[in-house]
C-alpha cells in the first residue's frame, strides 16, 4: 500500500512535500553556522584541473550590459543544458523522493542530499532523464551538511558506463555573481518531463552553503548546481521564503569526505526532530561549563567549539554546568539559533549555534 | 474533490493534510531568515537574474515588443498584461484574470476602455477590443521552438522588461486539476447543504453561507452532495459557474469562481505559498501545450507576449504556476485562436446567460 502510494502521483508529491520543511529548516542551521566558521579553511581535495575554457568576458562582469553579453550567456548556457539534463536523475528511497547527479559512470556514483536518502545501506530507485529505471544503494551521508551518496547497482539491460556523467568542479574561487545552472525534478519525477533547467547567479558563498537565485522546490533536493563549465559545484538542499533563497551544499562537502562517504559512514546531526541538541561533552566548573569534547558533525563542532572552551552563557541564561546547560538547551527547538558566550584563551567570544535534533 | 463528506475523499485528504502540516514549520522560521539580513559579500538585489540591472541589459530586446503590450485593469485593479494582435484595437490576454470593468493602458500611456469579444476556456485566452487604430501588432515566431536554456523575456510597458528567465522544459501538455467551490457539504432535500464556507474560497467571495442549499450549478440540477461534488469536478480553478441557492426559503443566484483545492486545505498553506515565492495564478493547469520557463512573474504580469533575444514573440504568458515555473502558450496555438475569437466562434462566456455552457471541460484534450 505504501509503495503504491509513493508511485502514484499524489503519494509522490506528498512524500516530497514532507521534504520541504526539513529543507527550509536545515537552511537556517547552515546559514548562521557558516557565518561564524567562515574563517576556518579546509584544504580541498585536489580536483582534475579543467583546461582554461575560453569563457566569454560577460562571465567576469558584475552584470551583463548589452545584447552581445546576453547572447554570450545564452550560447554558453544552451551548450551545457543537454549534458546537465542527461546526468540528472530522480532518486527515491522509501517515501522520499528527490534528485541526484551521476558523477562517475564507472563506479556508478550519484551525488544527492542526505535528507533524500536518510540512511546508509538502503535500496534506492534511480530514474534516468529519459525515464529508464535503475536500482541503487545508499552509501554514506553527512547529515549535518546534508551530503549523501548513492551507488548504482549493475543492471542486465542498462550499461551504466554509457550513462552521461559530469565532473565535480573546484569551488575554491566561487564568488557571488557567478552564473549557474540548476537541474532537478521539482515536485518530483513526472513521466514525459525531463529534468527542469533553471538559470541563476550565486547570491552568496559561505563555507557550508551556496545561495543562488535558481528557484528550487520540493523534489529538487539532491539535484545538481552547475557552473558555466558544466561542472557540478553544489547539490540542492533547502529553500527560504524569497525566490532568491535557494541553498545548495558546496560540492566540497563531498570532496572533503569522499572516502568516508564511499565507505558508507553516516555522521552529523539531523536538523529536524523533537529535542534540541548542541553536541558538547563537558564538566561543571566554577564559572560555567567547561567543554571536554564536541560530537563530530553536531552543531557545536560545526560552529567551531573546541575542548577547553568555557561556556558561560546561552542567550540570556547564565550557564553553571553541563547538566544545567542541557536543560537550558531543551528550552529551545531544533533549528533555532542560540548565542553562546564562551571564554577561550582568556578572551570572551560570542558564537551563534544552530541547534540540531537528538535522534 | 469538493472538500466534502465522501469517505474516500476524506482518507485522501488526511494524507495531504499531514504533509501540509509539515509544510507549516517553514513560516515559523521565515522571520529569522529575513532577520539575518544582507551580508556585505552578497549579490545586490538589482544584480539578481530578475534584478533591475540585469533587466536593463534587455532594453533593446523589448524596445519593440513593449509597444505590443498593454496593461489591463479590472475595476481599476491590475489584472494582467495583454498583447495587441490587431492594429484596430484587438488584444489577446489571459481570460480568467478578467472581470468587471476593463481598461487597457498602452506603452504610450494612452488609456482605453475595453470589452470582451470572445473567450476560449481551453487555453484560457480572451480577445478584448479597444477603440483605437494603427496600433503596432505582435510579430510572432512559431516556426522553431526556443531551446532549453534560451533567454525568454517578458515585456511590460516600461523600457526594461517586467522579468526575464530561460526555457526550462520543452513544450508539453499540462493536465487539468479540478476546481472546487470551497464549501463543506452534506445531503439536503433537493440539493446539497452548505455546512461550512472555506476562507478565501470562491464560495466565500460569492457570499455563500452555511445553511444555504445549492440547488443548481451551471444549469445542472443538484440532487445530493456527491452529485454536486462530481459535477463541479468537471471545471477548472478560475472557471465561473452560476449557482442557484435556497436561503431561508428564498431562491438566489450567484456566480462562483472556482478555487484550487490545494489552496483551501489549510489557511496557512496560502500564507506560506505567498512567502515561498509569491502568488500563483488562479488558473494554472489544463493547457493543451505550454513552454515552461523559470521567469519569476506576478500573476498580474501574465497575459502578454514572451519574446526571445530577437524580440520575436514565441508565445503568450498564461500562468504563474509555482515557485519554479511559469507557463507560456506557444505561438502556434495562439495565432489560430485570434481569428476564431474575432469571428466570435467562441462567444464570450456569461455564466448568468449561458448557464449550461462552461468554459472548460477537463476531459477534452485537443
Amino acid at each position: 500500500m505504501k509503495s503504491s502510494r509513493l508511485f502514484s502521483p499524489g503519494g509522490a508529491v506528498n512524500a516530497l512535500m514532507r521534504r520541504i520543511p526539513s529543507s527550509a529548516f536545515i537552511l537556517i542551521i547552515a546559514l548562521s553556522v557558516s557565518r561564524i566558521s567562515a574563517e576556518e579553511v579546509k584544504v580541498l581535495k585536489p580536483v582534475t584541473p579543467v583546461p582554461a575554457a575560453a569563457l566569454s568576458e560577460v562571465f567576469f562582469k558584475t552584470v551583463p550590459d548589452s545584447l552581445e553579453d546576453l547572447q554570450a550567456i545564452e550560447k554558453q548556457v544552451t551548450s551545457l543544458t543537454e549534458l546537465s539534463i542527461h546526468s540528472t536523475v530522480s532518486v527515491r528511497v522509501g517515501d522520499a523522493q528527490g534528485s541526484g547527479v551521476i558523477i562517475d559512470n564507472k563506479a556508478g556514483y550519484i551525488l544527492t542530499a542526505a535528507h533524500v536518502i536518510g540512511l546508509a545501506q538502503k535500496n534506492a530507485t534511480i530514474i534516468l532523464h529519459d525515464g529508464r529505471t535503475l536500482k541503487g544503494r545508499t552509501m554514506g551521508l553527512n547529515r549535518g551538511m546534508d551530503a549523501g551518496l548513492v551507488k548504482l547497482v549493475e543492471d542486465s539491460e542498462i550499461d551504466i558506463s554509457k550513462l552521461s556523467q559530469v565532473k565535480m568542479g573546484d569551488i575554491s574561487k566561487l564568488e557571488p555573481g557567478e552564473w549557474v545552472l540548476a537541474t532537478g525534478h521539482p515536485n518530483g519525477y513526472q513521466a514525459g518531463r525531463e529534468p527542469v533547467v533553471r538559470l541563476g547567479r550565486v547570491v552568496s558563498r559561505k563555507k557550508h552553503l551556496i545561495q543562488t537565485d535558481c528557484t528550487l522546490i520540493g523534489g529538487d533536493s539532491g539535484g545538481p548546481l552547475f557552473n558555466m563549465k558544466g561542472e557540478v559545484i553544489g547539490i540542492h538542499s533547502r529553500i527560504g521564503p524569497a525566490t532568491s533563497w535557494n541553498f545548495h551544499i558546496p560540492v566540497s562537502a563531498f570532496q572533503d569526505d569522499w572516502d568516508k562517504l564511499v565507505s558508507g559512514d553516516m555522521w552529523g546531526a539531523k536538523p529536524l526532530g523533537q529535542n534540541a541538541v548542541l553536541g558538547v561533552n563537558g564538566i561543571d566548573s566554577d564559572e560555567g561549563c567547561k567543554v571536554t569534547g564536541v560530537t563530530r558533525g553536531f552543531p557545536a563542532e560545526i560552529a567551531g567549539l573546541k575542548a577547553n572552551d568555557l561556556i558561560i552563557q546561552l542567550n540570556e541564561e547564565k550557564i553553571t554546568g553541563i547538566e544545567q546547560l542541557a536543560e537550558v538547551v531543551q528550552q529551545y527547538k531544533p533549528g533555532q539559533t542560540v548565542q553562546l558566550k564562551l571564554i577561550r584563551d582568556k578572551k570572551t567570544i560570542l558564537v551563534e549555534v544552530q541547534l540540531a535534533a537528538r535522534d | 474533490m469538493l472538500l466534502s463528506h465522501d469517505q474516500k475523499n476524506r482518507s485522501k485528504k488526511s494524507i495531504s493534510v499531514q504533509s501540509l502540516l509539515a509544510f507549516l514549520i517553514v513560516p515559523v522560521f521565515a522571520g529569522w531568515l529575513i532577520s539575518t539580513g544582507y551580508a556585505e559579500d552578497q549579490l545586490q538585489p538589482s544584480q539578481l537574474t530578475g534584478g533591475s540591472q540585469i533587466r536593463k541589459a534587455f532594453r533593446s530586446v523589448v524596445s519593440t515588443p513593449r509597444s505590443w503590450t498593454v496593461r489591463i485593469r479590472s475595476n481599476g485593479k491590475e489584472a494582467c498584461l495583454g498583447a495587441i494582435v490587431g492594429a484596430d484595437g484587438w488584444i489577446l490576454t489571459k481570460a480568467s484574470q478578467l472581470e468587471g470593468h476593463l481598461t487597457c493602458e498602452l506603452s504610450t500611456s494612452e488609456r482605453h476602455e475595453a470589452e470582451i469579444v470572445g473567450v476560449d476556456g481551453k487555453l484560457d485566452l480572451a480577445l478584448i477590443k479597444i477603440d483605437a487604430k494603427g496600433l503596432p501588432t505582435v510579430k510572432w515566431q512559431s516556426a522553431i521552438d526556443p531551446r532549453v536554456g534560451q533567454w525568454l523575456v517578458t515585456p511590460g510597458l516600461s523600457m526594461s522588461p517586467v522579468s526575464v528567465g530561460v526555457l526550462s522544459v520543452p513544450r508539453r501538455a499540462i493536465k487539468p486539476e479540478p476546481g472546487v467551490l470551497g464549501v463543506r457539504i452534506d445531503d439536503a432535500k433537493g440539493g446539497a447543504l452548505v455546512k461550512q464556507v472555506m476562507r478565501e474560497s470562491g464560495a466565500e467571495e460569492a457570499g455563500l453561507q452555511a445553511g444555504d442549499v445549492i440547488l443548481n450549478v451551471a444549469g445542472e440540477d443538484i440532487e445530493s452532495a456527491s452529485a454536486l461534488s462530481n459535477f463541479v469536478q468537471k471545471f477548472l480553478p478560475g472557471d465561473r459557474v452560476l449557482l442557484k441557492v435556497l436561503r431561508e426559503k428564498e431562491e438566489l443566484t450567484t456566480v462562483v469562481v472556482l478555487t484550487d483545492p490545494q489552496m483551501l486545505i489549510y489557511d496557512r498553506l496560502r500564507e506560506m505559498q505567498k512567502k515561498m515565492g509569491g502568488d500563483l495564478s488562479r488558473r494554472k493547469t489544463g493547457f493543451t501545450e505550454v513552454l515552461q520557463h523559470d521567469t519569476v512573474l506576478r500573476p498580474e504580469d501574465c497575459g502578454g507576449v514572451i519574446v526571445d533575444l530577437k524580440g520575436e514573440a514565441i508565445g503568450l504568458n498564461i500562468a504563474r504556476a509555482g515557485r519554479t515555473k511559469s507557463f507560456a502558450i506557444p505561438a502556434n496555438h495562439v495565432i489560430p485562436m485570434i481569428e476564431k475569437l474575432k469571428l466570435k466562434q467562441y462567444a464570450p462566456y456569461n455564466p448568468v446567460k449561458d448557464a449550461k455552457e462552461h468554459t472548460v471541460s477537463t476531459n477534452t484534450s485537443s
